[in-house]
């Protein structure tokens, strides 16, 4: 080593100052499953996170359950390397999480550790603002009621059950029926801990918190929580809590409604941002009155529930419109969807009901028949591709075509194809005069209404005499 | 149920708190055959631990543990001299210290003069 290396060395430890003082230890005495039994440490709080230090290295624990004699405390790393013998030593702080602007477009672990191999989040980790996985959620004073709509760009779920910011609204349905759609920024897969599984919807929560207590409006997907409360379960029984319906424990209620009731949508005072989480829960067999679907549902301002039997006819988003519901979002729904969607669930309704007569459409009355073919064409446009969402003016556009009857004659399977290029026709000629009028007023005003009217007249005829949409433009100039 | 040390500690001296002197020992047989019994046996040490612990806090004593690196000679019975004579006094050697002495009360708390835990501060 250089001579300069060791003299810098010989000073740092020259300058080293340890003096030892009285500490609060703890001895482990059982460890096993990602669980440890730990003596001593009688001051530990409940959620405190704790050190064991192994023969090789530090390993982080959650205290979980506090009994007379013992801490039963969650391993968070290397489990094998614990041994009984081994020293715990309280932290004195809760579980938290390093947060900021950084973790934009990273994948981390639930402790915030970066799992996409793009090295460090933050440039100093010391220095990194950090946000607690538990937190206690805003105060009805800090709130107001959710009044900006939250487009997801999904024509069915903004027409008929639309989401505010700060909502809580629940995705429900029976595995691979399309519930997933976004990337997941906390990942916990099937392979992590249950331990991991456990926090992940917290750090997640509390990333999303950071973002809604600068202003910012953020939205937190939490897939799924059927898993998370069988990792909860799992630890729970570890543990010997006593376990109840489904072995579940007790608290389980309280664990999702602590962590969904984060969500909000602050007043101006606190900055205005908002947090809206979208938590995804797995029915088995459809069956969403089980425990944890139930118990979710009572929580969340209402839920999408998408349907198996729906998914597989090639109805996507596979959405119940029976059974899925928003109980605040239509609050915020954008005046223009509003106005053009309000006969959409009705009309959709009727249909499912006569859904079954199909087959005898030769016996029906005209009505009828009307109501049918007006179902089919509406679950029709309602259809949409993954990862393709739509602008609000697009949506109104569209709902109110069809609403309006401009499809009605139009033959099922080239409905796709004249939606798609209605759009493009408006968009080279009427741009500004429809879009960018619903754009800018948000609503659909009388005169909007009569140039989509025959904005949508003329693009009908060039549609029927079989025109492509490089042809529109010469067309309509002549 | 499993028992914990403690719940069988609590158990063994209430057995002998209420026999009569004499049937002590034999009170201390059927215990031990009772905890062998249920396949506890490996549990005995921690009970009588238990059984030590709380002996020396009813007194209003500590349990008190001092860990040296290498055995020492005369030098241990100098500790007892800063303890009161109620405490429970255990020495123990544990060469993971590297060198250095380490002294734990109650099992709860610590004060660690030892070098493993200096090095460990200045290279963890």
């Amino acid at each position: 080593m250089h001579y300069d290396l060791v003299e810098k060395l010989k000073k740092e430890i020259a300058g080293f100052r340890d003096e030892p003082a009285l500490e609060a230890v703890g001895t482990v005495v059982e460890t096993g499953d990602g669980i440890a039994k730990i003596s001593g440490l009688s001051r530990a709080q409940s959620q405190e996170l704790l050190k064991i230090e192994t023969a090789s290295s530090e390993v982080f624990a959650l205290a979980f359950n506090l009994e007379e004699h013992f801490i039963g405390a969650v391993i968070l790393g290397v489990a094998e390397a614990i041994k009984i013998g081994d020293r715990v030593r309280g932290t004195g702080n809760v579980l938290s999480i390093p947060v900021g602007k950084e973790l934009l477009g990273r994948v981390v672990d639930p402790l915030g550790e970066p799992l996409d191999g793009k090295g460090a989040i933050f440039k100093d980790n010391g220095e990194a603002e950090r946000y607690p996985l538990e937190k206690k959620a805003p105060s009805v004073v800090a709130r107001e009621s959710v009044n900006t709509p939250l487009h997801t760009g999904i024509k069915a779920i903004d027409a008929m059950i639309p989401i505010g910011r700060g909502q809580r609204e629940l995705i429900i349905g029976d595995r691979q029926t399309g519930k997933t759609k976004y990337t997941i920024i906390v990942s916990a897969s099937a392979s992590s801990p249950a331990s991991l599984q456990y926090l992940a919807p917290s750090a997640g929560c509390a990333i999303g918190e950071y973002f809604m207590d600068h202003g910012k409006d953020a939205l937190v997907i939490y897939d799924d929580l059927s898993k998370h409360a069988d990792a909860y379960r799992e630890l729970s029984l570890l543990l010997r809590r006593p376990p109840g319906r489904e072995a579940y424990p007790g608290d389980i209620f309280y664990l999702h409604s602590r962590l969904l009731e984060r969500a909000a949508k602050l007043n101006k005072e606190n900055g205005g941002g908002s947090l809206t989480a979208l938590p995804i829960i797995e029915t088995k067999l459809g069956d969403i009155s089980a425990y944890i679907p139930t118990n979710v549902i009572s929580i969340t301002d209402g839920q999408i529930y998408l349907e198996s039997n729906l998914f597989y006819k090639g109805v996507r988003p596979a959405l119940n419109v029976g059974l899925s519901v928003s109980r605040v979002g239509s609050a915020a729904q954008t005046k223009a969807i509003k106005k053009v969607a309000g006969r959409l669930r009705l009309e959709l309704a009727q249909f499912r009901e006569l859904e079954a007569f199909v087959q005898f459409a030769s016996d029906l009355d005209d009505a009828t028949k009307q109501k049918i073919h007006r179902g089919q064409i509406l679950t029709e446009v309602l259809k949409q591709a993954d990862l393709v969402p739509l602008r609000f003016t697009d949506e109104a556009v569209i709902l109110y075509v069809a609403l309006a009857g401009y499809l009605d004659d139009v033959p099922t399977q080239r409905i796709k194809d004249f939606e798609r290029e209605l759009l493009d026709y408006i968009e080279k000629m009427y741009d500004d005069a429809i879009f960018g009028a619903i754009s800018k007023s948000r609503t659909l005003d009388d005169a909007t209404e009569a140039t989509l009217k025959k904005a949508v007249e003329e693009f009908k005829r060039i549609f029927n005499n079989g025109h492509r949409t490089s042809s529109w433009t010469s067309d309509v100039q002549n | 149920m499993k028992y914990t040390p403690e719940i069988y500690a609590r158990a063994v001296r209430e057995a002998i708190d209420e026999a009569p002197v004499g049937e002590r020992d034999k009170v201390f047989k059927r215990f031990v055959q009772a905890v062998a019994r249920k396949g506890d046996a490996r549990k005995l040490p921690a009970v009588v631990r238990e059984l030590e612990r709380s002996d020396v806090h009813a007194k209003g004593g500590r349990m008190v543990t001092i860990e040296f690196a290498r055995t020492l000679g005369h030098e241990t019975s100098e500790f007892k001299s800063f303890l009161k004579p109620e405490d429970h006094l255990e020495n123990r050697v544990n060469p993971d210290l590297v060198a250095g002495v380490r002294i734990t009360i109650d099992e709860e708390r610590e004060l660690d003069f030892s070098l493993a835990r200096r090095l460990n501060k200045m290279f963890r």
